[in-house]
């Protein structure tokens, strides 16, 4: 690779460049931050979400690596070589618009071609490359239509073509199904896997919906206030949430607060954190010891939790909530159920819709039970 | 069939559910164009046959009178000195057209989408607030620029050269005060078509990879278009159908078949003759415009649906 005039000796790039490298990128507009500091290196083939609440500043990270915006501070690197006075339409990197952004005035075929005929190519090879990429995004035969006689779903088809066709180091996807219905999205979600298989390219796809991040990411960039708050492999980030905002944002979540009130060593060389939380002494796994005393969360989904008959014993390592059933709502293959335990804390448990869960009326009293291990300590 | 005052928020499908106030509607949408329906009628449409039949008659020194002769087409179509005013009118509105929009369009690009997008109210009442002075007075205006003893002329006596009589009286001096009139209305309609246009297209332009230029030509005017040959026609047919400007600047040189046609209309008496002129203007002008738009989509500036 050819060293670019913008890498000097200094900057600690790894030898294999990474596909996109931010380095304390900071943005402002008048006196918002819209980033405050960004670090991320994404890797070559990767397909990483960028997930986050609106206005945390992901669409701003995309466009600042699109070319459509500018960093106040930082540098850009999209494969090793430094972007940041780079114009949109000199780099590697695509991008599909949020509604599309399909030319009204041109056919399909000259949407998708029109990079290859920006770039003089001849007609045969740009007429086959459209016809290989309408192939790819299933729109065979589609070519002479124009943009406002196609469907939402089909318009999204095209401008993914029209993105791709230039074979981009990365492509850039700013939140490209949200003007889809339901059904259409998810349908979408594989068709993205697929597509992303066959090109190879990497992906960076900027959503507010976790579960698009969660099923179709190799990593998810969890984004709030303008900082990155986690990143990590979908299951990790649902599993391990490293900030109360990632484990609220991120699925449905349980907070118990609480203080730390002893240290023990656990299995595994982790230390076990107990917590007194209301009228119950609470244990959790955590990495690192925490001081007594420390105000803490205790992050525990609702289907790591369950119910059991306040005669029934403990299983070991397992706490235990003494509490009253408020209701239970039957959601066909589970229940959900909300209970109030610690001293009034309300808590949803989901079950599975067996018997013994369904015939439970409200009032009565049960505990709420779950493996020390599926707790995660939050610090505040 | 409704006679309840609560209608279905949807009207269900088949011909007997549709909405009785829709049905009003589209019964009787005449009446609610009436107004104008009438206006145009009485004041546009009649005088406008009333002319075209004047083109077919006689004037004596005191009377008017209908016919069905073909005198006076004969002559305007034959006739040098009509022919030679006709094509400096078309001329002359080509070349204001054209030349509005070419000063419209990157003034209207700026406030749009250009570095003055932030000021555009203030661009825009800028330009604007030309409109507020008489169209008169505006000519006048150039007069005193452009005159024996006008600005100009003076500030090259200074420099002890001059003074420049080609400044004035002649076609260049039309042109330049009709553009100088003429550039609001260039300016307003491209400025909303151009408002229009969605920032992502221009920004999926450019990661395409086409540079200013190629997203300018590929993309911009393109959306643009309809504002576009909107400025053109409005600066076009108003520039050749003048009289006023080139009475006040244009000098001998400079008068247009507008001039003629006003003087048969009246100290000549001649209103067959005028209306045989006006009419050929019209359709002239009509040719232009549809050559236009050829033109446009030859080069590839699709009107859009």
């Amino acid at each position: 690779m050819v060293q670019d005039k913008g890498l000097t000796g200094d900057d600690e790039l790894p030898k294999v460049d990474p596909a996109v490298s931010i380095r304390g990128v900071r943005r402002s507009f008048g006196d918002i931050d819209a980033l405050r500091g960004i670090d991320l290196d994404v890797d070559n083939g990767e397909f990483v979400s960028i997930l986050g609440p609106s206005g945390c500043g992901k669409t701003t990270l995309l466009r600042i690596i699109g070319g459509f915006e500018y960093p106040d501070v930082g540098d850009l690197y999209v494969g090793g070589r430094r972007m940041n006075d780079v114009p949109a339409h000199r780099r590697p990197v695509n991008t599909v618009f949020q509604r599309y952004a399909l030319f009204p005035h041109k056919t399909v075929a000259d949407n998708v071609g029109f990079a290859l005929k920006v770039a003089r190519r001849g007609k045969a090879e740009i007429a086959s490359r459209v016809a290989e990429m309408l192939k790819l995004v299933r729109l065979e035969g589609y070519e002479r239509r124009t943009p406002a006689s196609l469907s939402g779903g089909q318009a999204q088809r095209v401008a993914l073509a029209r993105a791709l066709i230039n074979n981009p180091k990365v492509l850039l996807l700013d939140e490209p199904l949200a003007a889809l219905d339901l059904k259409l999205r998810q349908a979408m979600h594989f068709e993205l896997r697929r597509i992303k298989a066959s090109v190879g390219s990497t992906f960076i796809y900027v959503t507010h919906d976790q579960e698009e991040a969660l099923t179709m990411s190799d990593r998810i960039v969890l984004m709030n206030g303008g900082q990155i708050e986690q990143v990590g492999v979908p299951v990790d980030v649902y599993r391990n949430p490293a900030t109360r905002f990632v484990s609220e944002f991120i699925g449905e979540v349980n907070l118990l607060a609480g203080e730390v009130v002893v240290v023990t060593d656990g299995p595994d060389g982790k230390v076990v954190v107990g917590v007194e939380a209301g009228n119950a002494k609470l244990n959790v796994a955590h990495n690192v010891a925490v001081a007594v005393g420390t105000r803490v969360w205790i992050s525990v989904r609702p289907e790591q939790m369950t119910l059991l008959d306040p005669q029934e014993t403990a299983a070991a390592s397992t706490n235990r909530a003494t509490g009253t059933l408020q209701s239970a709502v039957f959601m066909g293959s589970f229940v959900r159920h909300l209970v109030t335990i610690l001293d009034g804390q309300s808590v949803v448990v989901q079950t599975p819709a067996d018997p013994q869960f369904l015939d439970l009326n409200p009032g009565v009293d049960v505990v709420v039970q779950w493996p020390e291990a599926s707790g995660v300590l939050l610090c505040e | 069939m409704s006679t309840s005052a609560i209608v279905a928020p949807d009207p269900p499908a088949g011909p007997t559910g549709v909405r009785w106030e829709q049905r009003v509607a589209r019964r009787w949408y005449v009446l609610r164009l009436s107004p104008l329906v009438l206006f145009l009628a009485t004041f546009f449409i009649a005088p406008f046959v009333i002319l075209f039949l004047y083109s077919f008659g006689r004037s004596s020194i005191v009377s008017l009178s209908f016919g069905a002769n073909g005198e006076n087409w004969s002559t305007v179509l034959t006739d040098d000195f009509y022919r030679t005013l006709l094509v400096r009118s078309i001329v002359t509105g080509v070349t204001v057209g054209v030349a509005s929009v070419l000063l419209a369009f990157p003034f209207a690009y700026a406030i749009t989408i250009g570095p003055l997008r932030r000021h555009a109210e203030l661009c825009l009442f800028g330009v604007l607030i030309t409109l507020f002075s008489a169209y008169v007075v505006r000519i006048y205006a150039w007069r005193t620029l452009l005159g024996r003893n006008g600005i100009i002329n003076e500030a090259f006596d200074v420099v002890g050269l001059g003074p420049y009589d080609f400044l004035l009286f002649n076609q260049p001096a039309v042109i330049l005060t009709l553009v100088n009139v003429l550039i609001p209305m260039a300016v307003l309609p491209i400025y909303s078509s151009l408002a229009q246009v969605d920032p992502a297209l221009v920004e999926a332009a450019r990661d395409a990879g086409a540079g200013s230029i190629r997203t300018l030509t590929a993309v911009t005017i393109p959306l643009a278009s309809r504002g576009i040959n909107a400025a053109f026609a409005l600066c076009f047919l108003i520039a050749a159908g003048d009289y006023v400007t080139p009475q006040f600047v244009g000098g001998i040189d400079g008068q247009m078949l507008g001039n003629v046609i006003a003087e048969q209309f009246g100290t000549a008496f001649n209103w067959p003759l005028g209306s045989a002129l006006a009419f050929l203007l019209v359709g002239v002008m009509a040719m232009v415009i549809g050559a236009w738009l050829l033109l446009m989509r030859f080069f590839g500036f699709r009107m859009l649906r």
